[in-house]
């Protein structure tokens, strides 16, 4: 069997996901977490993280879309007909042949319900983000506004969620 | 800082790396989140971006490759001597300076190499492009790290800190002596990070009451922690006066959460249980019934009631000191009491159901039959496990700071006492010594000392009256030595080179004092080529080759110098000159197993190399 280069969407899921969403922006939401709590003060390092991580999910929203939609097209196991021995057969039967893996592999395994189910999980994210940033971070006597912290534990919630839904993508193309 | 909060050293290429004049955000966010105080660095003027009001450790941060900062253009590699040389000085050298040793390291798995590309440092500054080979599970650079880390330090605690899939490393991992992994992204990655400590961690007592950071002490404070989260019933050893009382009140403590609860979120009332210390003179033939059980009250007879201890206890712990000593009778009583978990006052006639762990502690050798213990009830009182707490000789480096501790409380003990520094040579005097009394003897000392000087500014050896000497007299043999095995070996059969090494970085020979060392050379380098025997003798143990023709095992001379040395690649012949280089100047005193090395070494190589030196 021939290995696929899956490498350049394994790469951008690793990036978003990996990188990003895990390694930047969550790590920085549950340490803003302890600024809410009251565990650790520091109201402008609050700020940065909303200047900086924060404010960089509506880019990174359009990262996920594409890299989302593309999934079907570069994960799909037909693209096996696009490398030797394969690629030389005549085109009729590769045409014939490579639609009907790609139909079997869409039937064996829930390809689109799991797409949906992150494009789900990137729509709460986006609905948390804009109540968010359109909340007032007020803080009295060392507290912080109810609705302020409800919206952002939301926030963060569906952040956790994208996370584990893009996991749940598979990481090599799936041959029946 | 708080001196006696846990040290954590995390192993990252991606929290650990430096960036140029800017604060390396995802290391801020990382304390943040897992409340983490970074301790300051000598070369940097940052300041933190935010207070931690109750910090759960402090932390330092290693990159574990080369250049620490990397701009675009640059090469990053993997650099296991510089990460392992990190490792070193904040634990062995940490030891021998008497500071916190690294309470548990957090290593990541995948640590990306190669060319900081403008693409990859627009991505995460300062981070390289990656190779292939850096994110295959069955090769990350965290496992060969992991390997190197245990078998040079295997007793420090290593838990995996990453975001990759656990599945595909938990076997691997497991294999090379992490305790464990926490997930970075993990929303209660916090409180598993403050388990891990609590469970493997070498975390000093934060009470003050236990007082100590050398790793034979921290090991104990461990074993007492894990025991403490269970209510089965424990056995503490150790030799007089090295606090196995104490020892018990800080299970007593940790098993009641009082430490850890504040840091809950969802803490609740703490819980308080009893703490009953048993004073072993009411453990008599005579006596202990009414003491232990209690006495129920009888109005037609006047007889007053008495709770007794046990009952006192209920929900909490017993301490029994100096069980080695109990009268065969009360032997039998308290054996009954464990096996049913009931009393039965003195003059009632239905028995009460009691909740008691029972700690229990002894300076002797119990299994011994002279002894007369029963060893069912031994095995009753030791079902949660046995704790062993080190002699003060296997912690000399803690000798400074409870000396410290100790001469305070004399001070503030008498009203007009001047308050005193110690002098260096005093306190080399206090660490030379033997204290076969241990920490209550160190402490009779120093309040002698104050007491008859409560007039001085300064503690100098002369104010010290101690009970044993630590000069050997001339002549005495090596072999002999003065080390013995001590609470490592006899607990864990393992080695005491930590303390040794720490005992060893200790002395100092005075300019001023030439009689106590001069004419001692010969004397010195004897006890040192003893001292390189003992180590090959217990490498050839390890390595003999067991078979039916030869069931005591023959030995190996290559793979036992392979051992003490830790290089896989030395070659017979090297073995043999280095077996003939520690053996060679005893040759006239071996018997056994170093005769037969010896022996062997120079039949393979008769003559000694050209090149070669006397030192190894």
């Amino acid at each position: 069997m021939t290995r696929f280069d899956q490498a350049d969407w394994q790469n951008r899921r690793s990036e978003f996901n990996h990188q990003w969403l895990k390694n930047r922006l969550l790590s920085a939401l549950d340490s803003a977490a302890n600024v809410i709590k009251g565990r650790i003060r520091g109201a402008k390092y609050l700020d940065a993280i909303f200047s900086k991580e924060i404010a960089e999910w509506p880019e990174r929203r359009r990262d996920l879309l594409t890299l989302l939609t593309d999934f079907e097209t570069e994960m799909s196991p037909r693209r096996l007909f696009d490398t030797s021995p394969f690629s030389e057969w005549e085109p009729d039967i590769r045409e014939v042949l490579s639609e009907l893996l790609h139909q079997l592999w869409l039937i064996r395994y829930p390809i689109r319900r799991w797409i949906s189910d992150a494009l789900a999980a990137a729509e709460a994210v986006d609905k948390g983000y804009v109540e968010l940033v359109n909340s007032d971070p007020v803080e009295r006597n060392g507290a912080f506004d109810a609705q302020f912290a409800a919206r952002f534990d939301v926030f963060r919630e569906a952040c956790r969620s994208l996370a584990r839904n893009i996991e749940t993508l598979p990481n090599q193309i799936l041959v029946i | 800082m708080n001196s006696v909060l846990p040290r954590i050293l995390v192993v990252d290429d991606l929290f650990g790396r430096e960036l140029p004049g800017v604060a390396n955000r995802e290391r801020e966010n990382l304390c943040g989140k897992f409340l983490l105080a970074e301790e300051p660095r000598t070369d940097s003027d940052d300041t933190p971006p935010f207070e931690i009001s109750d910090p759960l450790a402090r932390v330092v941060f290693c990159r574990g490759q080369l250049p620490t900062i990397s701009g675009v253009g640059a090469t990053v590699e993997n650099d296991l001597p510089g990460t392992i040389e990190t490792i070193r000085k904040g634990w062995t050298g940490a030891v021998q300076k008497g500071d916190m040793p690294w309470s548990l390291l957090l290593l990541d798995l995948c640590f990306y190499t190669g060319r900081v590309t403008e693409e990859s440092n627009r991505r995460t500054r300062c981070m390289p492009e990656g190779r292939p080979s850096d994110d295959n599970p069955n090769a990350y650079f965290g496992l060969t790290l992991l390997d190197a880390i245990h078998r040079e330090f295997p007793e420090l605690p290593i838990f995996v800190l990453s975001s990759k899939p656990r599945e595909a490393v938990s076997l691997e991992f497991s294999r090379r002596g992490a305790l464990g992994f926490i997930d970075r992204g993990h929303s209660r990655g916090p409180e598993l990070l403050r388990d891990a400590l609590w469970q493997h961690g070498l975390v000093a007592d934060s009470s003050g009451e236990i007082v100590g950071f050398s790793i034979p002490v921290l090991l104990a404070l461990r074993e007492a922690r894990r025991a403490a989260r269970h209510r089965e019933n424990l056995l503490i050893r150790g030799e007089r006066g090295t606090g196995k009382e104490v020892l018990a009140g800080y299970i007593h403590r940790v098993g009641s959460d009082e430490i850890w609860a504040k840091q809950d979120d969802n803490a609740g009332a703490k819980r308080y249980s009893p703490f009953v210390t048993v004073n072993s003179a009411v453990l008599t033939p005579n006596l202990f019934a009414s003491e232990l059980f209690g006495i129920q009250p009888r109005t037609a007879t006047g007889v007053d009631g008495k709770v007794g201890l046990i009952e006192i206890a209920k929900g909490g712990d017993l301490f029994l000191d100096e069980i080695a000593d109990t009268p065969p009778e009360v032997q039998a009583a308290l054996l009954r009491v464990l096996q049913e978990r009931k009393i039965i006052r003195v003059g009632a006639r239905e028995p009460l159901d009691v909740d008691v762990r029972f700690i229990s502690a002894t300076n002797s050798d119990v299994e011994e039959a002279v002894k007369g213990f029963r060893l069912d009830l031994l095995d009753r009182l030791r079902l949660g496990g046995t704790i062993w707490l080190p002699p003060l000789r296997d912690r000399r480096t803690d000798i400074p700071i409870l000396t410290r501790r100790f001469v305070v409380e004399a001070e503030n003990a008498r009203r007009g006492i001047l308050t005193r520094e110690i002098t260096a040579e005093a306190m080399e005097k206090l660490i030379a010594n033997e204290w076969s009394g241990n920490i209550r003897e160190l402490r009779a000392c120093l309040f002698d000392a104050v007491n008859r000087h409560p007039d001085v500014e300064h503690l100098v050896p002369e104010h010290l009256r101690l009970a044993t000497d630590l000069t050997r007299k001339a002549g005495t043999s090596p072999s002999q030595s003065e080390i013995k095995p001590g609470y490592l070996e006899r607990a864990r059969g393992g080695d005491s080179l930590p303390a040794l090494l720490a005992i060893q970085a200790g002395v100092h020979f005075d300019p001023r004092n030439i009689a106590q060392w001069s004419g001692r050379l010969e004397d010195l380098r004897r006890g040192q080529t003893w001292l390189l025997a003992r180590y090959l003798q217990a490498a050839l143990d390890a390595t003999k080759r067991r078979t039916p023709l030869h069931p005591d095992g023959l030995i190996q001379i290559h793979p036992a110098v392979k051992l003490i040395t830790g290089d896989s690649s030395m070659t017979a012949s090297k073995a043999a000159d280095i077996i003939k280089r520690i053996l060679g100047p005893l040759n006239d005193e071996l018997q056994g197993d170093l005769r037969e090395a010896l022996d062997i070494a120079v039949r393979l190589r008769p003559r000694t190399p050209k090149n070669s030196s006397t030192a190894i």
